[in-house]
C-alpha cells in the first residue's frame, strides 16, 4: 500500500526536525546570498544597491582575464595547491597509519596532541614565527650554519623561487596532524578480527597495513581526494598575506590575495565577485572531474 | 574567494531586508531660535541630544562620558555621544542598508568618500540653517574651500587639516628622520653623511669600530623602517629617501613628476645597493616584521636608522633612551641631494586624516551640526585638548599649558591618560596645527623631541598632491595597485642586485611594466586632480 506524503513525513518526524534547521540555514546563508552574484555584472556600489547599479556586462571579467598578471597568479595558486596535494595528502595518510600502529598509551596520546597543536595557531601568529625562524640570523639558518651544512645564511624569504616550497611545507607542517583525524576515525572502525585473522595467517605488519588498513579507509581517501581537488583554486589567504614580502610577490600572489588587493581594498566588489565566480566555476568543474576519475579508477565516488 | 562572496552576500541580505528608503532629500525642520553668524548656536540652543557617532577604525575604543574632556563637551553643547566603531565591512553593510549612525568618521583615503553625496547632508546647508558660525568663524576658510565639491557643497570636514596659513604660523613638524646612535657617531668623529661617499665611508667606519649591541652581537651600520605594515611601503624607498634628497613632486610646469626615475634618486638608490653589497645594512630589512625591528632598536643594534615614521618608533626609542641616556638616537643630516636640491619633508596636508559626515538618517541634524561647529572651533579645540581654563590648564604667555602633574601623566603613561583624562583623545575634528603651536615640542615623548625639532626647518606644504588617489577611476585604482606592487618587487630586486647594471635592468623592467598597465591614463588622472587642487588652493 502506498503511503501518502503526509504519513511518510509523520513517520519520520524526528529525523525531519533534525534536518530542517540545517536546510534553513543553508538557504538563508548560502542560497539567498547568491543573488549578490549579480554584482559581478554591475558597476556596483553599496550606496546605489543591486537594483540601481549600472550593468556593465562582462567588463569585470574582461578586466582580470585581460590582465597579464592574472595568469601568473593562477599559476602560483595552482602550483602551491598541487604541491600541497602531492606531498601533504599522502603524508596525512602515512602519519595516520603510523599513529594507528602505535600501542595505545601516553606516548601515542602525546604524539597525537603535539601533531595537532600547530593547527590551533592562527597564521598571523605562526607567520611572524616563521619569518623570524627563516630570517638570516634565525633558528633555521643558525642551526644549519653551526652544523656546517652551509657557509652563508640561505635567503628563504627573499628568494622568490623558494616561496612555493616555504608556503607548501609550512602549511603541511601546520595541518598534517589535524588531517589525520578523519583517517584515524575510519581506522578505528575496521573490524579487529580482520587483523587477528591476518596475523594467524602469518601476515606481517606491512602486509596487514596494505591489505586491511588501506582498503578499510579507501572510501575516506577518495572523499578527501575529491574535496581537495575541488579546492585547488581556493588558496590560503591568511598564509599568503602574512608570508608575502616585496621580494617574493612574484611567486606569492595567489588568487585570494589578488582579489583582496585589486578588489576589496579598493572597494571594488564587482571585480572581486567576478573573480570569485570564475574560480568557483573552475572549482566545480575540477570537482566533477575528480569524481568521475575516481569512479573509473577505484570504482567508488562521493556522488 | 568565498569570503568576498560572503561579504557581498551579507550586503544583499541587508539591502533586501531594509529596503531602499534612503533616496531623496532630507527634510530639515526650522530652528526654534534665531541663528547668528557671530555666535555659535550651542550657546543659544540648550536642548539636549543623544547622538551616535561611528568611527571607521576598530582600534578606537574610547567611551564617551568616562573622561574629563567629554564631560566638558557635553556640559557645553548638551550632546552626549555613543561611539560605535568598526571596519569597512561594517560600514559597507550599514551604507547598503541605509541605516546609518548620526555622525560618521571615515579615513580620508577611503573610496567611499567619493559618494558622500549619497549618505551625508551637506555641512554648508546645515550650517546656513542652524549654525552659520561654522562657516564664518569655526572652520578654517582654506580648508572649507578645499573641501567644497564640484556641486558647491561641503560634505565632510577633516581633522588634522593643515593650511598654508598654518605652515606660515609655524609649529608644523615632519615625521621622517635619519637617526644615528650618539655614542658611536661621536666615536667615529661625527662624519658628514650627506654625500654618497661620506655615507658609505661612515658606515664602513662603524663596521671597523666593531662595536657590540646589548646582546653582544656586532652593531649593524644601517637599518631602515620596515617594508611591510609600516606607514610607508618599501621602507624609505617610496618617498622618504626622495624627500630627503629633495626630489621635486611636480615638474616645472606643475605636472606630476616621476620621482622614481629621477637621476639623483637613482644615484642614491645605487648607494644603498652598494651599502648592501658591502654588508653594511640589515640583511633582513626587506622581510623584517615590526617586532624584529623593535628588538633591534631596543638593543641598540643599529648605528644609523632611517625612519619613515618617527612617531611610530615612540615605544622602542623611548625604551632605549631611558636605559641608555648616553647612547640615544639623534637626528642628523642624512642623505642629501648631489645636485643642490633642498630637503623637503611633507607635513600633514590640507586633506588632513579623516573626514566626518552628518548622515542623512541623523536623528537630530541641528544638534549634530552644533557639535561639529563646537569641536572644529578654537574654543572647542581648547576644551578637547586642555579642558577648562583654571582646572586642568592655565594660560601662560597667551598659550594654554597643561598642569604639570597632568603633563607628566600624559608623557609617562599615555594609555592611562587617554582613559581617565581623555584630553586630545576625541580627535576626530581636531585642529592638530593649533594644538601643535600651543604645545610645541612638549607634545612629543622626550625620546623624539630632538628629531622632531630637526624636521621643522625642512617641512614644506605639498598640497597639490592632496587626495591624489581618492578620485581615481576603478580601472586606474586597480592599475595603481598593480604598479605599486611591481614597484615593491622592483625595490626588492634592486636592493639585492649584484651590480649597477642589474639595478638599471630592474628599473627598465619596471618602467615597461608600468607602461603596459595603464600608467599614462593614471598620470593623466593625477594631473587632472593636481589641476583641480590648484584651483581650490588659490
Amino acid at each position: 500500500m502506498k503511503r501518502t506524503f503526509k504519513e511518510k513525513w509523520m513517520s519520520q518526524w524526528q529525523l525531519q526536525v533534525m534536518v530542517w534547521p540545517s536546510i534553513i540555514l543553508l538557504i538563508v546563508f548560502s542560497f539567498i546570498p547568491m543573488f549578490g552574484l549579480i554584482t559581478a555584472f554591475q558597476d556596483y556600489s553599496p550606496l546605489t544597491g543591486f537594483f540601481a547599479s549600472e550593468f556593465v556586462g562582462l567588463d569585470n571579467f574582461k578586466a582580470f582575464l585581460g590582465d597579464s598578471d592574472f595568469y601568473n597568479v593562477l599559476t602560483n595558486t595552482l602550483a602551491i595547491s598541487l604541491l600541497k596535494l602531492l606531498i601533504g595528502f599522502p603524508l596525512e595518510i602515512v602519519l595516520a597509519i603510523l599513529i594507528n600502529e602505535l600501542r595505545a598509551g601516553p606516548f601515542k596520546r602525546v604524539t597525537q596532541t603535539i601533531s595537532y597543536l600547530p593547527h590551533f595557531l592562527s597564521w598571523v601568529i605562526l607567520g611572524g614565527m616563521i619569518i623570524s625562524w627563516l630570517s638570516s640570523s634565525g633558528l633555521v639558518n643558525s642551526l644549519l650554519m653551526s652544523l656546517h651544512l652551509i657557509q652563508e645564511p640561505l635567503p628563504f624569504l627573499t628568494n622568490p623561487n623558494a616561496y612555493w616550497w616555504v608556503a607548501t611545507l609550512t602549511d603541511i607542517w601546520k595541518e598534517v596532524g589535524w588531517g589525520t583525524i578523519l583517517y584515524l576515525a575510519a581506522m578505528a572502525g575496521i573490524d579487529p578480527s580482520l587483523y587477528e585473522a591476518a596475523k594467524v595467517d602469518g601476515a606481517r605488519k606491512l602486509k596487514r597495513i596494505w591489505h586491511i588498513t588501506l582498503p578499510g579507509i579507501s572510501q575516506i581517501i577518495v572523499l578527501m581526494f575529491v574535496l581537495r581537488v575541488g579546492s585547488v583554486l581556493g588558496s590560503n589567504l591568511e598564509q599568503a598575506l602574512v608570508l608575502q614580502s616585496s621580494s617574493n610577490i612574484q611567486r606569492s600572489e595567489v588568487i585570494d590575495l589578488y582579489v583582496y588587493h585589486l578588489g576589496l581594498t579598493q572597494g571594488d566588489f564587482s571585480f572581486a565577485t567576478a573573480v570569485g565566480i570564475f574560480s568557483s566555476v573552475v572549482s566545480v568543474i575540477l570537482l566533477l572531474l575528480a569524481n568521475v576519475l575516481t569512479k573509473r579508477i577505484h570504482n567508488s565516488s562521493i556522488f | 574567494m568565498r569570503k568576498s562572496i560572503a561579504v557581498i552576500s551579507s550586503l544583499a541580505i541587508a539591502l533586501s531586508v531594509a529596503g531602499c528608503a534612503k533616496k531623496g532629500d532630507v527634510n530639515l525642520p526650522d530652528p526654534t531660535f534665531t541663528v547668528d553668524k557671530a555666535t555659535p548656536s550651542w550657546k543659544v540652543d540648550k536642548e539636549k541630544a543623544n547622538l551616535s557617532w561611528y568611527i571607521n577604525f576598530d582600534w578606537f575604543a574610547q567611551t564617551w562620558g568616562n573622561d574629563v574632556a567629554s564631560k566638558y563637551i557635553t556640559e557645553d553643547t548638551g550632546v552626549s555621544i555613543t561611539y560605535q566603531n568598526g571596519t569597512d565591512d561594517k560600514l559597507n553593510t550599514m551604507l547598503a542598508s541605509g541605516d546609518l549612525p548620526d555622525i560618521i568618521t571615515i579615513d580620508g583615503s577611503s573610496p567611499l568618500i567619493k559618494e558622500a553625496d549619497k549618505f551625508a547632508i551637506p555641512l554648508d546647508e546645515l550650517a546656513k540653517k542652524y549654525d552659520p558660525y561654522f562657516l564664518e568663524g569655526a572652520a578654517k576658510p582654506e580648508t572649507l574651500k578645499y573641501f567644497t565639491r564640484d556641486d558647491g557643497h561641503i560634505y565632510g570636514y577633516p581633522n588634522f587639516s593643515n593650511t598654508k596659513a598654518d605652515y606660515e604660523k609655524g609649529g608644523i613638524y615632519g615625521n621622517q628622520a635619519f637617526m644615528v646612535r650618539k655614542d658611536i657617531y661621536e666615536k667615529i668623529g661625527k662624519p658628514d653623511m650627506t654625500t654618497p661617499e661620506g655615507f658609505l665611508s661612515a658606515l664602513e667606519a662603524v663596521r671597523k669600530l666593531n662595536a657590540k649591541d646589548e646582546l653582544g652581537k656586532p652593531v649593524i651600520p644601517l637599518g631602515i623602517s620596515i617594508f611591510n605594515g609600516g606607514s610607508e611601503p618599501n621602507g624609505v624607498f617610496n618617498r622618504t629617501l626622495a624627500d630627503f634628497i629633495g626630489v621635486p613632486v611636480l615638474t616645472d610646469d606643475g605636472k606630476y613628476y616621476d620621482r622614481y626615475t629621477d637621476p639623483d634618486f637613482q644615484k642614491w638608490l645605487k648607494t644603498f645597493v652598494k651599502a648592501r653589497q658591502d654588508g653594511l645594512t640589515d640583511k633582513d630589512m626587506i622581510t623584517m616584521t615590526k617586532d624584529d625591528k623593535d628588538a633591534r632598536l631596543t638593543n641598540g643594534s643599529y648605528f644609523a636608522y632611517f625612519a619613515s615614521d618617527v612617531n611610530g618608533e615612540t615605544d622602542a626609542l623611548s625604551l632605549w633612551a631611558n636605559e641608555h641616556p648616553d647612547k640615544v638616537y639623534i637626528a642628523v643630516n642624512g642623505p642629501s641631494s648631489t645636485v643642490g636640491r633642498k630637503t623637503a619633508l611633507p607635513g600633514t596636508s590640507i586633506e588632513g586624516w579623516t573626514q566626518t559626515f552628518i548622515s542623512k538618517t541623523c536623528k537630530n541634524p541641528r544638534k549634530a551640526m552644533e557639535l561639529v561647529t563646537y569641536l572644529v572651533s578654537e574654543y572647542g579645540n581648547n576644551v578637547m585638548d586642555f579642558g577648562r581654563e583654571g582646572e586642568p590648564y592655565t594660560i601662560v604667555d597667551g598659550k594654554p599649558v597643561l598642569n604639570k602633574d597632568l603633563l607628566e601623566f600624559k608623557q609617562t603613561d599615555p594609555a592611562g591618560f587617554e582613559k581617565k583624562i581623555g584630553l586630545t583623545t576625541h580627535l576626530w575634528l581636531q585642529d592638530s596645527a593649533l594644538l601643535s603651536r600651543q604645545m610645541g615640542l612638549s607634545q612629543f615623548p622626550k625620546a623624539l623631541q630632538q628629531a622632531k625639532q630637526w624636521t621643522v626647518q625642512y617641512v614644506v606644504p605639498q598640497f597639490e598632491l592632496a587626495g591624489l588617489n581618492v578620485y581615481l577611476s576603478k580601472e586606474s585604482a586597480r592599475n595603481l595597485e598593480k604598479i605599486n606592487q611591481n614597484w615593491s618587487q622592483t625595490v626588492a630586486k634592486i636592493l639585492n642586485a649584484k651590480s649597477d647594471a642589474e639595478v638599471d635592468q630592474a628599473m627598465d623592467a619596471f618602467v615597461k611594466y608600468r607602461q603596459n598597465n595603464g600608467y599614462d591614463k593614471l598620470v593623466e588622472e593625477w594631473n587632472k586632480q593636481i589641476e583641480a587642487n590648484k584651483k581650490k588652493l588659490q
